[in-house]
Order: C-alpha cells, then structure tokens, then sequence
C-alpha cells in the first residue's frame, strides 16, 4: 500500500519546491513570501519522509522522521521571527514587502 | 497494489500542491492565509498517510496549528490599516510567463533527480537493533532525545535564539505584557477554563505515551503552549506572578537542563549526552519534562509576545 | 464482510454525506448566519457518525472512549466558534451598537 504511496508523494515534493522557491521571490507581501517559505520548507520534508517510507522490512526510517519533527518546529521559530521582523518593518516605515514606495 | 489507495494519494497530492499554488497567486491576504492553513492540514494527512503519524501530529499542532494563529494575528493589522486596498503594483505578462516557466522547469529537474535517486539501506535496522538500549519502546522518540539527542538540545536552542530575535526586533516597548482583566462571563472565557484540566491532562498523556507510541516532549509542548494560547484569547493574559526573571528561566530551562544532563555526562567518562543504559529511561523522561515546559513555554511566549505587541502601523503611515 | 464492519461502513458513508451537504450549503447558501448553519449542524452530525462507525472497530473500550472523547471536544470547539462567529457578525452588521458586553 504504501509502497506506491511514497512514490506519490516524493514526485510531490519537486513541483512544491518549485512553487515555493518561485513564491519567495514572486510575491512581495512579507506574509505571503513568508507562506512561501513555509511551502518550500514543507516540500523538503515530505521527501525526508517519503523516503523514509521505503519499506526495507523494518517499518518507516525513525531517523529522517526526528529530523523532520525538529525540523518543523525550527521552521515555525523561524517563521515567527520572520512576522515580527516584518511587523517591524512595517511599524518603522510602512512598507509591508521589498521594493514598496514607503 | 490498491487502486483504491492509489486514487486517494494520488488526489490529496493534487490537491496539496492546488492548494500551495493558490496560497501564493490568491488576491489579498486573507485568501492566502486561510489556504495555507488548508494546506498544513493537508500535509497532516499526508504524512499520516505515510506511516509517520509522529511527524503529522506535529506538523497539524506547530506547524498548521501555531503558524496559523500567528498569520491570523498578523493578518489583522496587516489589513486593517491603510487604504482598503493595498498598492498592488501591476505585474507584466512577461513576469508572470517567467514565473511559471521557472516553476515548471524546477520542477521538472527536480522531478527526475527524485526518480533518479539511487536505493538506499536506511537507517531503520540500525535504530531498531539499538532499540533495547535506548531506555524507550518507541523508535522516533529513540532517535530524538536518545541517539540524536544533540540535535534536539539544538533545536531547543533554537526555538530560544527566535523568542531572543522576537524580543530585539519587536520594537521599543521589548517585553512588556500587559494585565489583562478576566472575562470569565463570557462563552469563550468559559470554555477555555472549564477545558484547562483535561488540556493539562492530554499533555502529560502525550508525553507520558512517548515512551510507547507516537507522541513525547513535542507534542506535549505545543498542547500545553496551546492551553496558555487559548487562555490569552479568553482574556487571560500573564499572571501576576510570571515576573520576568520567571519568564527567562521558563525559556532557558530546557535548554540548560540538557546542557546539564550533557556536561554530567561528560564528566561520567561518556559523550556528550550519552546516557548509560540502565538510567537511560528515568533520564529520558526527566530531559523531555524540561523540554516539554520550555517548548510549550517558549510557543506560548511566541504567541502572547505578537499579539499583545500593539504594533500601531496608522502612525507609520500618517508619519511619513 | 461481517455485520459490524457492513454497519461501519453505513455510519461512515452517512457521516461523509452529512459532511458534503455541509460543505455545499458553506458554498451555495446565501449569507453569513444560514452558511454558519450549515457547516458547524452538519459537520457535527457527520463527525459524530464517523466516529461511531469507528468506535465499532477499534478493539478495546478505552480506545473507543478516546474517539468518542474527539466528537466531544470537537462539539465544545464548534459550538464556541460558532457562537463567536455569530456574535462577530452580528455585532458587526448592525454597526456595533447592539453589542452585548460580555455575552
């Protein structure tokens, strides 16, 4: 069953990380690149985790699977550093992405 | 070989990667936001549906859950200064072609150097043969505060050096909570306080069941963060005894205690953070305790730090 | 197929058409108050009755108690938020005037 499930889902992650790397520098709100970001981020580890899912007859591979957990909650620090960062910026010049007339 | 489950991934994919593109091209902030936090459930289904139900419990609690509640709040005082509708500078046809071309062409490259990827052993076997020597049952709770117990104390020496980056760049008032009167009258205060007991009671049940099964100081962190969330929006702010040596020694204690655990370590003749088998269990447990307080701790302070940040951004813009 | 599993499978289905008919009255109804009625009676109903379909397959009662623990908490949050959602709109579209304190 899974065996054709992580296939699926490792594929996945090249068209998500696309996206997610074209939207960091497409979009030019700070809420949205930082979505953005969060994307790219979401699609490296769905390809931790896919491969972990080849099945070699023990179960799934707990290592990438701790590094992923650790992973998402490095992302959303760094997410929430990002927001206020940009809530800053925008508090100090009321710009609310790169490249706006202030 | 079910075609059944084929169908299913096969849809959920589509539409997890629907969902990520739209979260990008949607007009506005709301749409965005509101599609992204569809997207992280999504994925939390994803990932359940790839046998890692620890990696899904996480993603849906910090990663959809708190990120969530974050943009939301941002989203907030984004939208509500201004004009009503924001300068949305035009962008040409050829910006776009470029960025969709770009888009297909990573993703094409990447798409073949994922199916050309070579077979690997993994690491499955090796993790299960130490199983036994580990202290716990469960192999992803092995791996993280046993065998790669480094990158954890790291990760929570993270989560301290963002609160650290949130108090310098939050601006001149630093971390100044304020008293907030309690509602308990209304529906909201109400609910919150009569569900704190049994949110207590999940935290200390999904910690206690790392040891067994998919759960430990993570997730047990972020329930716990999130009853403290869910109180600030009941209209219960810090307590009055939360002075603001507490708050520091909440967020540095996880950190310090595995540094602790680590540096004993070191003197008893072993690596750093290498717990001897026969106390590895009872250490284990003692080290996600303090991790699971300064995790749910630090998430909270996340939360509570940017919402009652009253960042005024009408002054900005009158300014200039 | 044994019973149980056939009753199951019925609980389930239902469960899964209460959550379609709410998802499409969320898309097709008119405005605020009658969408908000749609998705949190539906989607409680539907939630409930998946949950029962799976308790009947899960081996022991404590698991059982769990999931039925998750319907419980999930009418306690859909209640709340609906009640917040209806306030908020209904606070909103009369100018704010009419605005309970505290209800």
């Amino acid at each position: 069953m899974t065996a054709e499930a992580h296939e699926i889902y490792a594929l996945l992650a090249a068209p998500l990380f696309a996206v997610g790397l074209v939207g960091v520098f497409a979009c030019r709100h700070f809420l949205k690149k930082i979505i953005a970001a969060k994307i790219l981020g979401a699609s490296a580890f769905l390809l931790l985790i896919a491969l972990a899912a080849r099945d070699h007859g023990e179960g799934p591979d707990p290592v990438p699977h701790a590094m992923v957990i650790t992973g998402i909650v490095v992302a959303v620090s760094a997410a929430a550093f990002a927001l206020t960062l940009a809530r800053r910026i925008w508090q100090e010049t009321g710009q609310s992405g790169f490249g706006e007339k202030p | 070989m079910n075609p059944v489950a084929v169908g299913f991934d096969g849809l959920l994919a589509l539409l997890i990667l629907f969902l990520a593109v739209r979260a990008l091209t949607a007009p506005g902030l709301q749409q965005p936001v509101i599609l992204f936090i569809a997207f992280g459930l999504a994925m939390a289904l994803a990932w359940a549906r790839m046998r890692a139900p620890d990696v899904a419990l996480a993603e849906a609690a910090i990663g959809t859950g708190l990120l969530g509640v974050l943009l939301i709040d941002s989203l907030g005082l984004f939208t509500r200064s201004k004009s009503e509708t924001p300068p949305q500078p035009r962008r040409s046809r050829a910006a776009s072609i470029l960025a969709v071309g770009t888009t297909l062409l990573l993703a094409g490259g990447l798409g073949f150097a994922i199916l050309a990827m070579p077979e690997a052993e993994g690491l499955a076997a090796a993790a299960a043969e130490k199983l036994g020597a580990s202290g716990v049952d469960h192999p992803v709770t092995a791996v993280l505060l046993n065998f790669r117990s480094f990158d954890t104390w790291l990760e929570i020496g993270v989560l301290l050096i963002a609160m650290w980056g949130l108090f310098c760049a939050g601006g001149r008032e630093g971390f100044a909570p304020r008293a907030t009167e309690a509602r308990p009258g209304t529906v909201l205060g109400g609910t919150v306080q009569s569900l704190l007991p049994l949110v207590l009671l999940v935290g200390i049940y999904l910690l206690w069941l790392g040891k067994v099964d998919s759960g430990g100081a993570f997730q047990a962190g972020v329930v716990l963060g999130a009853a403290g969330i869910l109180l600030r929006l009941g209209g219960l702010g810090f307590p009055d005894w939360l002075r603001p040596w507490l708050v520091r020694t909440l967020l540095l204690f996880g950190f310090a205690f595995m540094l602790l655990v680590g540096l004993s370590a070191l003197f008893a003749g072993a690596a750093f953070l290498e717990y001897p088998p026969t106390l590895a269990g009872p250490l284990i447990l003692a080290v996600e305790l303090a991790a699971t307080l300064s995790i749910g701790f630090t998430l909270y302070c996340f939360f509570t730090y940017l919402f009652d940040l009253r960042i005024h951004p009408a002054t900005a813009s009158s300014e200039s | 197929m044994t019973i149980s599993e056939g009753v199951t499978l019925i609980l389930c289905l239902a469960g899964a058409v209460f959550f379609l008919a709410g998802t499409v009255g969320l898309l097709r109804f008119p405005d605020f108050f009658s969408r908000l009625h749609a998705l949190t009676k539906a989607d409680t109903l539907g939630l409930g009755l998946i949950v029962l379909g799976l308790m009947l397959q899960v081996g022991s009662i404590a698991a059982a108690l769990k999931l039925l623990l998750i319907w419980v908490l999930a009418l306690l949050a859909s209640t709340t938020v609906c009640h917040l959602l209806g306030n908020y709109e209904l606070s909103r579209s009369s100018g704010g005037e009419k605005r309970k304190a505290g209800s």
